[in-house]
Order: structure tokens, then sequence, then C-alpha cells
């Protein structure tokens, strides 16, 4: 077994395949088996009759939590591929904050927490960016534009607003009102899906801009 | 769809680990649970077995053939390692030589594979038969084997492989391989 990388394979490749052989051993075969193709048919010969060997052991069924061991880390593995994942997860958990405020001051509960839901989901299934929102002097407020890069969704966001504000998009084909920000904690917020993308953005008090956004793509 | 997933796992394809163990995970945590005992000590060394096969650059390869043999023998070379290890540590007894009592009411991995190999089983020489039996089922290490029937090590050894290729002639002239 010392010289494998010159001497093919003699009992070793049955004892390999029963287990016979300690670690550095095994290892001499593998490294053997990884270059030579008539000694790695010899070692499939014999792990074939060792598979069947174990038709007849008694079977046992595998505990579920195994299975969610190599889930997990296919997971972990996506993760550490797109990073997209983590900014989606913290913009839910911003909309599941969101929900619970909603839960306690809004009287209109399922609706808002369907929109939410919507919401969520939107986000979750596409990549999103985000731009702050220029100011007029004394908006009394802070707000963003969350949307979707493919322009199917916009979702606005304003702190604290000290008035009702409308949103008002800007796109090819005109000017819409989209309507007006609902108000959910410490925040106001508007989920608008839509057919084309939004070039721009802005919250209107009465017929007064407050607050514009200019998306980019 | 075995050739997609094979094709998959060569390739490391993140989602091919996951894929493979579904596939097989009976039979791995089986042959696992037989050699150990305990089911979360199996379940580590399932797990273990079959990331060390992942990232291994001598892993499996096409030309040695099965994908689910090649495992199955991992998995189980890992659980052996690991019986042995705790044995050298004193946290497992000595194995005596035992045949487990597989009754009507057992639920076996692959009835249809058992009874060919019961079959192949009885027909090879007896010299050849209970050495091997005592190494696979009886998990015993060939020295083991070769103090408890009294035999040179080096014969042992020989008979084993024998038998082992003589079973391999058997299987596959019974039209299928195994």
């Amino acid at each position: 077994v010392t010289h494998l990388s010159v001497t093919h394979l003699g009992d070793e490749a049955e004892l390999y395949a029963l287990g016979l052989l300690d670690d550095a051993e095994r290892e001499a075969v593998d490294a053997h088996v990884a270059t030579c193709e008539g000694c790695a048919r010899r070692v499939g010969d014999a792990e074939d009759v060792a598979a069947t060997l174990a038709a007849s052991i008694p079977a046992s069924e595998p505990p579920a939590r195994l299975g969610r061991r190599f889930s997990a880390r296919a997971q972990s593995r996506t993760q550490t591929f797109d990073w997209r994942i983590a900014a989606l997860s913290a913009a839910a958990a911003i909309l599941l904050a969101f929900s619970a405020l909603s839960w306690q001051r809004t009287t209109s509960v399922q609706g808002r927490l369907a929109t939410m839901q919507i919401a969520t989901q939107a986000m979750l299934r596409s990549h999103f960016t985000h731009v702050p929102m220029t100011l007029e002097p004394g908006a009394a407020t802070s707000a963003k534009v969350i949307y979707d890069p493919k322009g199917t969704w916009i979702y606005v966001v304003a702190l604290d607003p000290a008035d009702r504000f409308d949103v008002v998009a800007r796109s090819a084909s005109g000017e819409r009102d989209l309507g007006a920000l609902s108000p959910s904690g410490e925040t106001s917020v508007l989920f608008a899906p839509q057919t084309e993308r939004v070039e721009s953005v802005e919250l209107r008090r009465g017929a007064s801009t407050v607050a514009r956004g200019n998306l980019r793509y | 769809v075995e050739d997609d997933l094979v094709a998959a796992f060569i390739a490391r394809r993140p989602e091919a680990l996951e894929a493979v163990y579904r596939r097989f995970a009976r039979d791995l945590f089986s042959v696992a649970r037989y050699v150990l005992g305990g089911s979360e000590t199996a379940e580590d060394c399932v797990h273990d077995a079959l990331l060390r096969v992942w990232h291994s650059r001598n892993g499996y390869t096409p030309a040695r053939g099965s994908l689910r043999a090649y495992l199955i023998v991992c998995v189980r070379n890992e659980a052996v390692s690991r019986a042995r290890s705790e044995a050298r540590r004193g946290a497992r007894e000595a194995r005596a030589f035992r045949l487990q009592v597989v009754t009507e009411d057992t639920e076996i991995v692959d009835p249809y594979d058992a009874a060919r190999v019961r079959d192949a089983l009885a027909r090879l020489p007896a010299e050849q038969r209970l050495p091997l039996e005592r190494a696979y089922y009886g998990n015993q290490t060939h020295v083991e084997v070769a103090r408890e029937l009294g035999l040179p090590l080096g014969t042992v050894k020989s008979r084993i492989a024998a038998a082992m290729r003589k079973l391999h002639e058997d299987l596959v002239a019974q039209g299928r391989p195994a």
C-alpha cells in the first residue's frame, strides 16, 4: 500500500471496501484510484459487493434533523453567494416591525397586514434597491423609496410625518396619484405595484411637494 | 435522474449534497447505525462522512461505478474508524463476534438483494465465508478475525479478498451487477 502511486492494488481493493484498512492505507488507495481507472473499477466492484452485503442489515430510518443539517448547510452556502439575501432579510424584519406596530395602533388591521404580506412577498421574490427622498424646507419628515429595479413595485416609507402625505409617481406615461401614506407606528408607508418603471416619486401635502426622490435603474 | 444527480454531485453543485443525502439517506443511516449502535453517533457519522467525501480531492469518480455503493462504503468506513477509536479509548466494549438476529419481523435494507447475497454467501467455501461474515456483519478487524479463527493474518486477508471477488462474479452472473 505504501507505493500505490506506482503499484496497482492487490487485495487492498477488497479490504478497502470492507473497512479493513486503517486511515492512512485508505487515503493511499483513494489517491491511487483517482488516477488509475483499472484500480478504480476494481475498487468499485468491491464496493458494489459491500453495498449488497449491507442489504441484509436491519433498516433504520434517519432522523429528520439529519436532513435539516444538510438543508441548513445548502441554504447557508446560497447566502454566502448572494449578498442580496441579507438585505432582503433586513427588509423583511422592517416590514414585520411595521406589522407589529400596525397591530397595536390601527383600526384596519387586517387590511394593513394584507398589504404588508403583499409587500413582503414582493420584496422577497425580487431584488430591490432604495433611494432617499430629498426634502423641501419644513417637510418635518424623512423618507425613502424602496423599489424593484425591474419596476414592478415601489414602497415608500416616511418617518414620523407631521401631516397626511399623498404619493405621486412620475413615469414615462405621465404622473399618477398613488394615494396617501398610511400611518404605521412611527412611520407611514405605501406599497404600490407598478406596470412600468417609476422615474420619480413625490410626497405632497395638499398641492405642495414636500419630498422628492429620483429612482435609478 | 440518477445520472443528473451523479453529475451534479461530481460538479459540486451546492444543492447536490443534500439531494444525494436524501436519495440514499436510509441506506447510509442504516449502515452507520449497524456499526455504531447509537442513533446520535450514527447521525454525526453520516453527516461527517458525506462532508468528507464532498471536500475530498480524491473522491468519487465515475470509473468507480455506483455512487450509492461508494457512499455506503465511505459511511461504513467512517463508522468503523469511529468504533475502533472508541474501543481504543475504552469507550466501547471489545466486540465478540455476533451475527445480529434478523427475524421475519425485522425490516431490512433491501430484501431482494439480501436474498441474492444470502444465496451467494452460501455458495462460498466455509473457509472464505466465515472470515468475511465476521469482518462485515461482525464488524471485526482482520486481526480479530485471525485471532478468533486461529489463522495467520495474511491468510485471513487473502481469504476475505478472494471471497469478495467470488461474490462479485456470482452476483454479476445472477444477471444484475450488485
